[in-house]
């Protein structure tokens, strides 16, 4: 867990400032050390490569990064766990291979030098790493399968490529041009985070979980080397699928549990949390629970009472209004992508911090993996809703785009368009409808996007996810297409779903911000239930049974579980949002003086929290980082449109 | 009863044929007479060319080089007559049932009443309920061999039954012997693996051969992947579309790459179908069904051997290639673990995923130093899953039965 950054090609005196500066960037990330490689002057292509160390696994200097391999021709930067690092260990030493180091970074960089990429296949974790080959001069990119671990790319003039973990590191290297993409602030308003491979800099994109990609003399081409599957195998159905499920958990969350450092977990007392101090035992960690004052929202007695069966050293902690406030200012500008989430998150993980934690184990992915959330019931609802009204359809929607709801606003663009399992998802998850998004686009003076229309939204093949077309074109796995049930990937409906849920509302936020702002406390967060093991033990099960109400599979899975959760009632856990910043004296609030929103026409419904959160974390991170470009739409939205300033790029 | 007899008499026989039986250095045969004589129930052995056959023409030459004066009949359901070798296979009672099970049936129990044997082995499941029938009248043990997917999804029924009810059943690989173990449980009979073997004798390490190189249009050195699979609607999990749709991310660092596909059957218009929308007319060669004779000299045209199947009982085409000193790359997921020695050999992957990164990794040399060796490769193959090694493992489950 650390943070990485290079540059390949361009000028060589240009290199060491901008590469300092990436890594004074990312300093947060790696606390415990910091690396620079570079390329020697006559050794062919440029190349710089930044490393700040986290240490998690062998705390010695001997895990310092950049790593080199004995005969110099490989270089890595990684940033991330791989948690089956003992098992290839010892595959390699069987192949005569002598370790200097019980690091899982040393472990990669032979792995990788020795298998090439088809070693990816072999990864157990999350990761994020370029590998640098002298010899052929190619760099290896890569991305692990749910990419919880970022990785941003830059193409520059030239061939010239930089990479880093974080948007704001690249923006550091004084090397890229500060311009707003339009097509990014699209999609956050739609989606409530930046859909990959956007960004909400013009020209920086992710590279999108699971994917890797080569650049050789100045040339880069991106693949993906991971793709779900929730077909059956042809051995069918286990005898014991119950026990199946707890052996394929309990294997996860013991390879979770590899660290040098005490680890950590976050209880919140519901299932998925507890499943998980269940499986890991309690003895040797440490729990922690947040509690709140607001009435119906403290969950800190069913933690307390959970950590005391399996016998956690339980840590409860206590959060009010006034503490997250406190907190905003720190947070904000932690941000390195808006989102409409991630505030719980910082919070939680400063608190952790604060007890000295560098590893904590989360839930987060249980919901996605066993359909916990209500979407696994309502978007089937939504796909019969949309066959029965028929022809009825085109009058329902226009009836419904009349209101200002944006629940409205959102169905009547659903009913606009074809009934597919990522529209109906979207009009679920959504932020602002597609009308809406259109409105607050020209209001602002941007263009709309290409694939973009006001009444449907985007298409199905649309320019936010124009890298599945190319993936699609070069063999790879579609992403549109397969998230349509009867894909060869994803037969059922609710594996589709289960897919949307995990790649886009996980994948491109709940990852995200648990990245970012455990990463901006030097903490790294584990997630067992986010596993690409996890999920090939289980995919395969047949959907009904996985994803079977109130998560009945982990239930059972899990049984000693049941008799603590039964005797403390649960109120559900989730954080007084709502509560804090409609409050009207809350120095919360966003659109208060501290924190005002950007020019909103009063046609857009801002009734719900999360559109107001939304729209003030973008306005604060534009101007932060791509200037002060909502201030100058303030003053005069007519005469100074923002597409004058801001380049839309597609 | 219209089953057709033929008798080879040993004395036909050429020896050189039968190079194992020349072989002084054996130390296996003859040491044990306790077997007297064996049936065999095979479904095909010379009509056609498939795992199955060579599987079963390897266990009836293992048997005559280990127990050479035993007696041995085989009852093949498919062959005709006119099939049955003229020479080459001593001491061999042909019963060629032409198709007919009746014939098959009649012949089988007609000769356990005129001599009943000391152990029946079938090379197929599907002769379960024969074998325990067979037994039930003879009292004669029975074993049976398991090759792949006819035995990983069994249904509760008659064939099932009777399995659970055999003396012996011979699993080729090892995810075989758990799917049979899952499936009857407490009611599984004992399991012996008894994998599939290769001729190194046909299949070596050598050059590309020019002829080939001419017909094909390739360039010496030019990069091909080569595959090898009955191209059927049924066998869909040999993902040889996933192969094709792994091509284009190839060629950006191999332009010239070639990918051919040996084997005909009804997908075969679906996969050429699939070269056409993604414009690889020029990469991709579909050869048809080769002629058993060339089967070599194609694996030697390959830089690496592909068949990323989930479904494989074992696949004997990987010992094939592996004998050829190819690199190979398989599935993960089934039989295809036991041929590469669970990676040793070649390079593993789970075929659901992205085929591109492993093959990219192959094509650059990158993996086991022993995968790019061709002639310690072969070697290696030979060792583990030659002849002598299928006559080793034979020979432990024939003491078996003999030291009762």
């Amino acid at each position: 867990m650390c943070g990485i950054a290079g540059l390949l090609r361009g000028e060589r005196d240009g290199h060491r400032p901008a590469a300092r500066a990436m890594d004074q960037a990312m300093a947060h990330r790696g606390p415990d050390g910091a690396g620079l490689w570079q390329s020697a002057p006559d050794a062919g292509e440029q190349v710089t490569l930044v490393h700040r160390r986290l240490a998690i696994q062998d705390l010695s200097p001997a895990g310092h990064q950049p790593m080199v391999t004995s005969d110099g021709r490989y270089v890595l930067v990684f940033n991330g766990e791989i948690y089956n690092q003992h098992a290839i260990r010892r595959d390699l030493e069987r192949q005569g291979h002598q370790f200097h180091s019980n690091s899982d970074s040393e472990v990669l960089l032979q792995v990788m030098s020795r298998y090439g990429c088809a070693a990816l296949q072999r990864l157990r974790g999350m990761y994020a790493f370029c590998l640098w080959d002298n010899r052929r001069q190619e760099a290896l990119l890569a991305r692990d399968p749910y990419g919880i671990k970022p990785l941003y790319i830059w193409q520059g003039p030239g061939g010239q490529l930089l990479f880093a973990s974080e948007v704001r590191a690249l923006l550091a290297s004084g090397l890229i041009p500060r311009r707003l993409d339009a097509a990014g602030v699209a999609g956050f308003l739609a989606h409530g985070s930046v859909p990959e491979p956007r960004t909400l800099v013009a020209g920086v994109q992710s590279l999108p979980a699971g994917w890797m990609g080569t650049w050789t003399r100045g040339r880069w081409h991106a693949q993906p080397h991971w793709q779900p599957s929730y077909a059956a195998g042809l051995v069918g159905t286990p005898n014991d699928v119950v026990g199946h499920t707890r052996q394929a958990l309990h294997e996860s969350v013991q390879a979770h549990l590899v660290s040098d450092v005490p680890v950590g977990l976050f209880l919140s007392g519901g299932l998925d949390s507890s499943a998980l101090l269940a499986l890991a035992g309690g003895s040797n960690l440490t729990t922690l629970s947040i509690g709140f004052s607001e009435a119906g929202f403290d969950e800190s007695a069913r933690a307390a009472a959970l950590a005391e069966h399996f016998g956690s050293r339980h840590v409860p902690l206590q959060l009010g209004a006034s503490q997250a406030a406190a907190l905003l200012p720190s947070f904000l500008a932690a941000v390195d992508q808006p989102s409409v989430d991630g505030f719980n998150t910082f919070c939680v993980a400063n608190l952790a911090a604060e007890q000295g934690l560098k590893v904590v184990l989360s839930g987060l992915g249980g919901d996605e993996l066993f359909g916990g959330y209500p979407s696994f019931r309502k978007i089937p609802h939504l796909l019969g809703l949309h066959q029965r009204l028929g022809a009825a359809r085109p009058v329902m929607a226009g009836v419904l785009a009349r209101s200002r709801r944006s629940k409205h606003q959102r169905l009547a663009a659903f009913l606009r368009g074809p009934a597919t399992t990522s529209a109906a998802h979207r009009c679920i998850r959504g932020l602002f409808a597609p009308a809406e998004i259109n409105c607050l686009l020209n209001h602002w003076g941007l263009d709309a996007p290409g694939g973009f229309n006001a009444r449907g939204g985007f298409d199905e093949q649309d320019a936010l996810y124009g890298l599945a077309r190319e993936a699609s074109e070069s063999g790879g796995f579609a992403i549109d297409q397969a998230q349509q049930p009867g894909h060869q990937a994803v037969p059922q409906l609710g594996d589709a779903i289960a897919w949307l849920e995990s790649s886009r509302y996980m994948g491109q936020q709940l990852l995200r911000d648990g990245d970012g702002f455990s990463m901006a406390h030097g903490l790294e967060l584990r997630l067992p239930f986010v596993d690409s093991q996890l999920l090939h033990a289980l995919a395969g099960l047949d959907a009904g049974t996985r994803l079977a109400a109130d998560k009945t599979l982990l239930r059972r899975a899990v049984p000693e579980l049941m008799t603590v959760l039964a005797a403390v009632p649960k109120q559900g856990f989730l954080f007084p949002f709502q509560r804090w910043f409609d409050s009207t004296d809350s120095p919360l609030s966003p659109g208060s003086i501290a924190y005002p929103l950007p020019p909103v026409p009063s046609s857009i419904d801002l009734s719900t929290w999360a559109r107001r959160w939304g729209l003030m974390v973008l306005r604060q991170w534009t101007t932060g980082h791509l200037g002060s470009l909502w201030d100058a739409a303030q003053l005069d939205i007519q005469a100074a449109p923002i597409s004058a300033v801001v380049a839309p790029s597609l | 009863m219209q089953t057709t007899e033929k008798q080879i008499p040993k004395k036909q026989i050429p020896k050189e044929q039968i190079p194992d039986l020349q072989d002084p250095d054996s130390g296996l045969r003859g040491l044990h007479a306790g077997l007297q004589s064996i049936d065999l129930l095979v479904p095909e052995l010379f009509a056609s060319d498939g795992g199955i056959q060579a599987y079963s023409r390897t266990l009836i030459r293992a048997l005559q080089k280990l127990r050479p004066q035993m007696r041995m009949r085989v009852f093949i359901l498919n062959d005709h007559p006119h099939h049955l070798p003229s020479s080459g296979w001593p001491g061999i009672t042909w019963f060629a049932a032409a198709g007919s099970r009746t014939r098959l049936v009649g012949s089988l129990l007609g000769a356990a009443r005129q001599r009943r044997a000391d152990v029946l082995v079938a090379t197929h499941s599907h002769f379960a309920p024969l074998q325990w029938l067979h037994h039930q009248l003879s009292g004669t043990p029975s074993w049976c061999s398991a090759h792949g997917i006819e035995v990983w999804s069994l249904r509760p029924g008659w064939r099932c039954w009777c399995l659970a009810r055999l003396q012996r059943l011979l699993p080729v690989s090892r995810f075989t012997a758990e799917q049979l173990s899952r499936q009857l449980g407490e009611h599984c009979p004992p399991l012996a693996w008894l994998p599939n073997s290769f001729d190194p004798q046909r299949f070596s390490p050598g050059p590309r051969p020019n002829a080939l190189v001419q017909r094909y249009q390739l360039e010496t050195d030019q990069p091909l992947i080569f595959s090898l699979s009955r191209l059927s609607q049924s066998d869909r999990y040999k993902h040889l579309d996933r192969l094709i749709e792994a091509i284009p991310a190839l060629l950006p660092q191999w332009p010239k790459l070639r990918l051919m596909i040996a084997g005909d059957g009804d997908d075969r218009p679906r996969l050429e179908a699939l070269v056409q929308q993604l414009d690889l007319q020029r990469h991709v060669i579909f050869c048809g069904r080769l002629p058993e004779h060339e089967l070599a000299d194609h694996m030697r045209l390959a830089s690496v051997f592909a068949l990323p199947s989930s479904g494989e009982g074992f696949g004997i085409v990987f010992l094939e290639a592996l004998g050829c000193g190819r690199p190979v790359l398989a599935g993960n997921q089934d039989g295809s673990c036991d041929p590469l020695a669970d990676g040793r050999l070649g390079l593993l992957i789970d075929p659901d995923q992205p085929l591109a990164p492993a093959l990219t990794s192959l094509l650059q040399g990158q993996g086991e130093d022993l995968w790019f060796q061709p002639q310690a490769l072969a070697q290696a193959a030979m060792a583990a899953f030659g002849f002598e090694a299928f006559c080793r493992r034979l020979e432990a489950q024939l003491l078996t039965l003999e030291s009762r």
